[in-house]
């Protein structure tokens, strides 16, 4: 079972933040490693995945949480 | 690969030439079969809303209302820029049938593979 880490993105969007955080946070943990990301905004659902694809990672899930945020499952694959 | 044709849509009630062109050329191309999207940034963020085309009409074009129905009824989707939503306010709860809100991340894997894009300056 691959080890978890977690980012807690806030309320981060496309244009404030979430594509520099999430980019730094995946490179800092082990290829094979699975990134969860928390985030608000609703945008995220389509966004964070596709950036993850085109940084050569697997997207493993996309959920919605019981308080309305996303969590959406990458794993580091480079 | 992408297939999709992204129409770039950067208005809305402020130039309602600029708003509807994008979607007269999409929805040329969602009749013919194509994957089309449009894609709405800045103030053509609005168009995507429930209620967000009403009134918009330009001189020998089409009411916008009408075209985005007959767009989005041929299969067409129309993307909200998020990082221009979110200032304005606008959540999912507000948005037309057919609209969704995307980050940028979205639009260039799809032109990463090789989806083609159109815009009206």
């Amino acid at each position: 079972m691959a080890e978890v880490h977690e980012l807690d993105a806030g309320d981060l969007g496309c244009g404030t933040g979430l594509p520099r955080a999430f980019a730094d946070r995946i490179r800092s943990i082990p290829v094979g490693h699975v990134l969860r990301t928390v985030v608000s905004d609703s945008a995220a659902r389509e966004d964070l995945p596709a950036l993850a694809r085109m940084m050569g990672h697997r997207v493993q899930a996309i959920e919605d949480a019981p308080d309305g945020r996303l969590v959406i499952t990458v794993e580091r694959a480079k | 690969m992408s297939d999709k044709i992204l129409f770039i849509c950067t208005h809305g009630r402020d130039d309602a030439e600029r708003a509807t062109l994008p979607f007269v050329a999409a929805n040329v191309a969602a009749t013919a079969g194509q994957e089309a999207v449009v894609v709405c940034t800045i103030e053509g963020v609005w168009v995507g809303t429930e209620g967000g085309t009403s009134g918009i009409e330009a001189p020998g074009l089409p009411p916008l209302a009408s075209l985005y129905d007959e767009f989005v009824g041929n299969g067409g989707t129309v993307w909200l820029c998020g990082a221009c939503t979110k200032p304005r306010g606008i959540t999912d709860e507000a948005l037309a049938k057919g609209a969704t809100i995307v980050g940028a991340a979205k639009v260039v894997e799809e032109i990463v593979n090789g989806a083609k894009s159109v815009s009206f300056a």
